[in-house]
Formats: structure tokens, C-alpha cells, sequence
């Protein structure tokens, strides 16, 4: 450990230290070039190469984002209230939301078959309360969520990578203690670790948690189904900005499935609130410990499945840690450090690293505001053989500002095409019309197919895009449908009626433009009133809202879709409920009257 | 525009009318007509209302029109009595109360029961068929036997499926893609589509009683025929009620082209 260079920089001296490169507008209307972008503009009615699936921060929603386009294409409400589809106002997103209704997610990853995007399933984290939401990609709703117990800080989540997604694991960024009840000294932060989670893919349930003493922040899995991957910055358990850059050295962690496997089987952990809980702690096996320079930030593995890449942070490194070396590294064979086979020195503030499948490795430069190209093998060559003068960086390319993740097409696949890269910058300043303190972000797609990056579209983007992942088209659309089944939902109406338990009113209405199901429903001042809607139109592109005045009620159904919604008649009138989803030329008249007759 | 009734199954009996409505409650059903069904069946009860088109049914690659039913023609589809006959007051009062699954007919059993009576009433005086015909008796239909749903009882009922020769309009995988789908028209002349059994429910109910019943009636006015003649074996009759089950339970989220 102590042969490491030391290669902390001053953050704040460089933090806003940004490059300043002019756009192509020509104010005086001289004669400007053609845009790189115009041999990758997508022409009205054509459809995009890519579909982009980004994260949507504390928003709290996913997006489906055209690639090379950048058009949104939807927005997936997650972890948020959306009165454009109903999520949070449904009995059935009610039901996954667990009545939080805040998120942050993050990064948004799909389900894999044998090292690529199989087209079944997105997973999305919420860092802000814990949970883990799978969305269906044939329908691109949510279908399932699931609390993770005993973290907070759930940040990077990755599913399995081969032969299929059984597992998705997740990590703990925030060490808390894992028994986070008032109990013993809270103030102690000694007795705080982080969880590496397990989540059944299928189940949508929590396997187990692999208990350690660190934090553990972005993840990774390799191709082989048999390891996963943290990046610590927090190994020195601190509790403050101070404490955590104490130390020279932070971690990249890495879990042997094998042998959290061989523990499952032989009942070799304690259970706390019914999660098998096991110690991953340095020296038990489950883990090693492979230091790499002060607070990395993310992991990413190479196309090839040799190689995974940390990003520096503070350092302005890239360590490569060879994945081949694991296993001796596990038996101790060698050391932990050994398995770090290159560490160039890239660019100040690097936070993640994607891949073209041509052997180069970009990375993301949140201080100098660059996306950086490099050669891996190169990086290799150079830390085995150093030779004066000579780098492995390739070319750089400044973007317009502070770069969080960015991304390569295919690249978290062995399929991996180095056709195009976004980057998801964080900053957009001066790039748009101004529209207050608060302005949009900026994320830039660039070309990568050449030696050189060429910057294509700045696009602007509401908050928060932190990752995206850039599936081909050909893999995602042969499983999306205009519509579901119409049974698929338990209570799917085809016959409109009332019915009546006690105080209890339930209302199943069918919408088929231009009618609801029924033109009157009559309740009682105090019922619990559930009204269940189903579109039974029969032709795509063609949703119903739903919406009762006054109430606060209003939700979209889909062809084919069911969707119900429960609450009090607590005021008495006449209310109208009305379609508020364009269905019809005679939509405004589609709607009924909710009469709640007042207590007498 | 006009659309000319093209074939009328008409059993010109000469019956004696049963109970016949009052003046009055004629009168009311006027009132409640022009108030909930006028907008789509019209003024003058040709399915010609403000409305129009009901809407537009896609599949495999066929857009065609449905337009709400004309009562003039006195051809009515979900019917408890044999092809060609009238359907009862219990038949028309069950889908005036229940709507029919998968149309633009909604339900009206947020209207009083005497409303929907009286509405039947009015809606009769658009046929003269009406005044020159009866209703037909209505077919017994028993429970079904165990056996339906069995797989043995599908395999089978994939057997009639085949004899019958349901695969003309409905497609070797119930989908609705026959030969003959893309030529079927009703008798005003639209065209109209094969059901597509994966799409789930029927619009004539999808119990096993309610299909064997389909089979039976036919649908008047579209080329679903009677088959109570052809498919004389009460246990084909069910095997095939079985297939259809299974059809409709295999049934995928679809994308439409």
C-alpha cells in the first residue's frame, strides 16, 4: 500500500476551474458550417437507434430518453406523485409505494442474459428511502418494489450479468448501525458499517446482506455471475467531511459469490428482522479489500469481462483492477494491491469510466469538465514498462460543465459498439435561455466512432439525471406492447356497477370513448367509496382519465389497463367526474356525475 | 349516409304479441331514450347518432369501423333464443342493465328498473318486426360439465375447433387471422373483424355457459353462425367451449400492428 504515489489534488482550487469553449452561433449571420449532428439528426418520423434509460434524481422518476435524438420519450414515475398516469394516487402504486412518497434514484440498470440486456426488466434504486423498483420493460410501468432493510445511502445497484439476473445487488453508501433502533450509543460511529444487499430479481425479496466496517457506494458485477463490486470512500469510518478524506487510501471491495454462496448453504449467518445477515468484514472470506487512492467514486467492468476500472475522485487516477486475478487474490495467493495492474494518471476529478468494446476506456472529469479517452491496454503497457513523456490518454474533449456519469452505447454489455457516448453534466450555465436560479441541466451526446470525440447536441434536462444506460433498439422493442391483457389485473371490469357493503361503495366503471360505463353514481355523505376503471377501448394510443372534481383524485388508464382509487365521500354535492386523457371528438362530454347524498 | 340492411334472417311468423307496453310507459321510454341512448342509436334508432363510428377496432392490420346497433333492422346479437328469432324482454333488459363487455354500450343499472323497461318498450317501436313477430324460446343451457377446462377436454375441443372449421375466421391460433377474416363483413354491409380469442373477454360473456350459448344463437346479423345444427354432440359443444378457455388464458400482451 505504502508504494502508492500520492496523487491527491486540491479539489477546491480546481472545482471551478471551468473551460469556457464558445458554441458555433453566429449572432451576425455569417456562414457557419453544418453541424456534426446533421448526419445523426433523426427526421420526423423516424425513430431512434437507442433507447436511453436515465435515472431521474430526487425528481424521482426513470426516463426514456431517443438516442441519438435525446428526445424524451416518457417519463416512468417511481418514487413520485404523477398525476399525468395516477402513480400515488392508485390502490396499486399506493400499494409499492408504502406510503413514501419521496425518492432519489440514481441508476437505472437492466436484467441481463448472458452479459447482455435481455429486454425484460429495468431495476432503479431510491437512495433517499431505501428501496429497490423494478420496472416491466414491455409495458415500462413498475411492477414491483422492495424495502432494503438495515441501510441507508442505497446507492449503487447492479443487476447480475450471467448466465441470467437471479440477483441484483445493491450497497449501502451511509454506514448507520445496522440495528438502527435508538439502541446503544448513536453517537459512536465506530459501531456504523455498510450492507452489500441481495435482492431475488424474480421475488422482488432480500436474500441476504453482506455486514461490513465501510461505506460502500457505487456497484458492479462481472461477467461471470461469481463476483460484485463496491467502491469505498469511507474506510475511514468518519462521520465527517474531515474524517473521511483522513485516509491516503480508500477501497475498492469485492464480493466472492462463491463463497457468500458456501455461507448461505451452510447456515453460516445470524438473522435479524428475518434478513440473513453476513459478516463480510476484512479476513472472513466473503470479501477483499483492494486498496486504490483516496475516495474513488465509481466501478465500471470492461466489455471483455477482464477488467474493472475505479475513477479516482480526488485522485486524478483511474485504477484497473484486474478481475482474472480475483481468485488468487481470494486464496491469497497474492495481494490484495497486486490485482491493480494500471493506475494513469487522467485528468483532475474522474467519477466514471465507460467502454467503446475497441479496448478504450472513457472517463468522466468533474473538475476539468472533460470527458477523457484512454487506451486500457496502453495504461497496462505504461505501469508494467513507464517510459518518459508517454500516456495512454488518447484525446480529450471539453463539455459544457461538470460531468457526473456518462455513458457509452452497450457499454455495461459485452456487446459494447462505440457508436456514441453521453455525458450527463451537471451543470448547464450558460448553454440555454435563462429561466432562473434554477436552471436545466446539460447533457451532451458525442460521437465516439472516430480516434477523436465529437461533441453532436447539447440537450437540457430537468433534474437529475445521474446515470443512463443506452440499450439498442432492436433488443428493448420486440417486447413493448400497445396493450396489456385485460385480465391481467384481478378486478378488470367489463360490465359496469355499484355495489354496496355496509358504508363501504365500490364502483366498477368501464371507459370506452366517448362513455364511461355509467352516466350517474350515487354514494352517501361518509361512504368509502373505491371506484375500479377499465379502458376497454380496443385501439392503441387511446387512454382515459379519470378525474373527480374536487376531490383530488385523477389518474390515466391505458388500453386494455385497470386502475382503481379509494377514499371518502366527505363532501357532500354534485361532482363531476370526467375523462381528462384527449380520447374523443366528443371527450369533453365524456363524463358522469358523482351525486354523495349528505348525512341526514 | 345511409347503410342498406343487406340480409334480414326474418321468420315472418304471425304470432300474437305477448304483453303489450302502455301508451305511457312508451311515452317514458321516449324520455329515457332521447336522455342516455340517442347520442349513439340515433333519432330514428338506425345507429346513426351524434356519435357515428363507436369506435375503431384494430387488428392484424384491418382498422375497421363499429357502429352502435341499429334497431330498425329488429337483428339483435346476445340473445338467449335461437338464430334468427327475437331475443326476449329478460335479454334486452340483462344487456340494457349490464352493457355489453368491450363496447361502447355501457351499463344503466344506475337507472331505475322500470326506466329500462320502459326504454325496451320504445326501443321495439323502431322495427315493425316487433309487431309481427314474437320472441323465440329460450335455449336451455345446463351447467357446465366438470370436465370443461380439462386438458383432455382441450386437446378434444382443438379437434373441433379444426372440424368445424373455426379457423377460417378465428385463425389457427385464435387470433382472429382466418382466411376468411379480412372479407367478413355484417349484414349492413361493414366490414368487421374476427374475434381474437387471446384478446381475453367476449363481448357475450365469457363464462362457459355464455360461450356455449354463442355457439348456439349465433350472432345475428354477423357471420357467426348458429352452430346448434352442425355440432350435434353436447360433449363437442363443450370440449370446444374448453379450447376457447384456453385460448383466451394463453392470451399475451399484445402489440398491435
Amino acid at each position: 500500500m505504502s508504494s502508492l504515489r500520492p496523487l491527491t489534488i486540491s479539489i477546491a482550487a480546481a472545482a471551478m476551474s471551468l473551460s469556457l469553449a464558445c458554441g458555433g452561433a453566429t449572432p451576425d449571420g455569417g456562414q457557419e458550417a453544418e453541424s456534426p449532428y446533421a448526419a445523426h439528426e433523426v427526421a420526423p418520423g423516424e425513430y431512434d437507434d437507442y433507447y436511453g434509460f436515465s435515472s431521474g434524481g430526487h425528481s424521482g422518476e426513470v426516463r426514456i430518453v431517443g438516442i441519438p435524438s435525446m428526445r424524451v420519450l416518457k417519463r416512468i414515475p417511481v418514487w413520485n406523485i404523477d398525476p399525468g398516469s395516477g402513480w400515488g394516487i392508485t390502490n396499486e402504486s399506493k400499494a409499492m409505494m408504502g406510503g413514501k412518497w419521496v425518492g432519489d434514484t440514481h441508476h437505472v440498470q437492466g436484467s441481463y442474459v448472458d452479459g447482455t440486456y435481455d429486454g425484460k426488466w429495468l431495476f432503479v434504486n431510491d437512495k433517499a428511502n431505501n428501496r429497490l423498483a423494478r420496472i416491466r420493460i414491455d409495458i415500462f410501468e413498475v411492477d414491483a418494489t422492495v424495502e432494503i432493510p438495515h441501510t441507508q445511502g442505497t446507492h449503487g445497484v447492479f443487476p447480475q450479468r450471467a448466465p441470467t439476473t437471479e440477483w441484483v445487488i445493491l450497497n449501502s453508501e451511509f454506514r448507520t448501525p445496522l440495528v438502527n433502533d435508538g439502541s446503544g450509543d448513536m453517537l459512536d460511529a465506530s459501531t456504523y458499517g455498510g450492507v452489500h444487499t441481495i435482492v431475488d430479481a424474480e421475488r422482488m425479496e432480500v436474500v441476504a446482506q453482506v455486514q461490513t466496517e465501510v461505506n460502500l457506494d457505487l456497484a458492479a458485477t462481472d461477467y461471470s455471475g461469481r463476483y460484485s463490486f463496491a467502491t469505498s470512500y469511507n474506510s475511514e469510518g468518519g462521520a465527517t467531511i474531515s474524517e473521511m478524506l483522513a485516509s491516503d487510501l480508500d477501497y475498492l471491495v469485492v464480493f466472492s459469490w462463491d463463497n457468500i454462496k458456501a455461507a448461505l448453504a451452510n447456515n453460516d449467518y445470524r438473522t435479524v428482522d428475518g434478513v440473513p445477515i453476513l459478516d463480510g468484514t476484512e479476513g472472513t472470506g466473503l470479501t477483499a479489500y483492494i486498496p486504490v487512492p483516496k475516495n474513488p467514486h465509481g466501478v465500471n467492468v470492461s466489455p471483455d469481462g477482464n477488467y474493472a476500472v475505479v475513477s479516482g475522485k480526488v485522485s486524478p487516477t483511474a485504477s484497473v483492477i484486474d478481475i482474472t486475478m480475483l481468485d488468487d487474490v481470494f486464496a491469497g495467493n497474492i495481494e490484495p494491491r497486486d490485482a491493480v495492474v494500471a493506475e494513469p494518471e487522467i485528468g483532475l476529478g474522474p467519477l466514471h469510466t465507460t467502454f467503446d468494446g475497441r479496448g478504450n476506456a472513457y472517463t468522466s472529469l468533474f473538475i476539468d469538465s472533460q470527458e477523457v479517452k484512454w487506451n486500457i491496454q496502453r495504461a497496462i503497457d505504461l505501469q508494467a514498462n513507464p517510459q518518459e513523456g508517454e500516456t495512454a490518454v488518447v484525446d480529450r474533449l471539453d463539455i459544457h460543465y461538470q460531468v457526473g456519469h456518462t455513458m457509452a452505447s452497450m457499454a455495461e454489455t459485452n456487446e459494447a459498439d462505440g457508436r456514441y457516448l453521453i455525458s450527463l453534466n451537471k451543470i448547464s450555465k450558460d448553454r440555454f435561455l435563462n429561466v432562473g436560479p434554477l436552471k436545466p441541466e446539460n447533457d451532451q451526446l458525442i460521437d465516439i466512432s472516430g480516434e477523436s470525440m465529437v461533441l453532436l447536441k447539447d440537450e437540457s434536462a430537468y433534474i437529475e439525471p445521474h446515470d443512463i444506460i443506452l440499450v439498442r433498439r432492436d433488443i428493448i422493442e420486440p417486447h413493448v406492447v400497445d396493450r396489456v391483457r385485460l385480465e391481467e389485473h384481478p378486478e378488470a371490469v367489463t360490465q359496469s356497477s355499484i355495489t354496496r357493503d355496509g358504508n363501504r361503495v365500490t364502483v366498477r366503471l368501464t371507459a370506452t370513448a366517448p362513455v364511461f360505463g355509467l352516466q350517474e353514481v350515487e354514494v352517501n355523505e361518509g361512504d368509502e367509496v373505491t371506484f375500479i376503471v377499465t379502458n376497454t377501448d380496443e385501439i392503441p394510443d387511446l387512454a382515459h382519465g379519470f378525474a373527480i372534481s374536487n376531490y383530488n383524485i385523477q389518474m390515466v388508464v391505458g388500453p386494455f389497463q385497470t386502475k382503481s382509487v379509494t377514499f371518502t365521500a366527505d363532501k357532500p354535492g354534485v361532482y363531476w367526474i370526467y375523462c381528462t386523457n384527449f380520447c374523443h371528438a366528443l371527450h369533453l362530454e365524456m363524463r358522469l356525475r358523482f351525486i354523495v347524498r349528505p348525512r341526514s | 349516409m345511409t347503410r342498406g340492411l343487406t340480409v334480414i334472417v326474418l321468420l315472418a311468423l304471425t304470432m300474437p304479441i305477448a304483453p303489450i307496453a302502455s301508451a305511457q310507459d312508451v311515452e317514458r321510454g321516449e324520455e329515457v331514450y332521447t336522455s342516455r341512448c340517442v347520442i349513439c342509436h340515433g333519432d330514428n334508432g338506425d345507429g346513426m347518432g351524434l356519435v357515428g363510428i363507436v369506435h375503431r377496432a384494430q387488428a392484424n392490420g384491418l382498422v375497421t369501423t363499429i357502429y352502435p346497433r341499429d334497431f330498425t333492422a329488429g337483428v339483435f346479437k346476445f340473445r338467449s333464443t335461437p338464430s334468427g328469432t327475437l331475443p326476449t324482454d329478460d335479454d334486452l333488459m340483462r344487456i340494457v342493465t349490464e352493457g355489453i363487455s368491450r363496447s361502447g354500450m355501457p351499463s344503466h343499472t344506475d337507472m331505475p328498473e322500470a326506466d329500462r323497461l320502459n326504454v325496451i318498450s320504445f326501443i321495439k317501436t323502431f322495427s315493425q318486426r316487433w309487431a309481427e313477430d314474437e320472441p323465440g324460446e329460450p335455449l336451455e343451457i345446463a351447467a357446465a360439465p366438470s370436465f370443461v377446462g380439462s386438458a383432455e377436454s382441450t386437446t378434444r375441443g382443438e379437434g373441433v375447433y379444426a372440424t368445424m372449421q373455426c379457423f377460417q375466421c378465428h385463425g389457427e391460433t385464435g387470433v382472429g387471422d382466418g382466411p376468411a377474416s379480412e372479407t367478413l363483413t355484417d349484414s349492413w354491409g361493414d366490414q368487421i373483424l374476427a374475434f381474437d380469442f387471446t384478446s381475453g373477454p367476449l363481448k357475450g360473456g365469457s363464462t362457459p355457459e355464455m360461450i356455449y350459448r354463442t355457439f348456439m344463437t349465433g350472432l345475428d346479423g354477423t357471420p357467426m353462425p348458429s352452430y346448434q345444427p352442425a355440432m350435434t354432440e353436447e360433449q363437442d359443444r363443450w370440449d370446444l367451449v374448453s379450447y376457447c378457455l384456453e385460448l383466451m388464458r394463453g392470451a399475451p400482451a399484445t402489440q398491435q400492428d
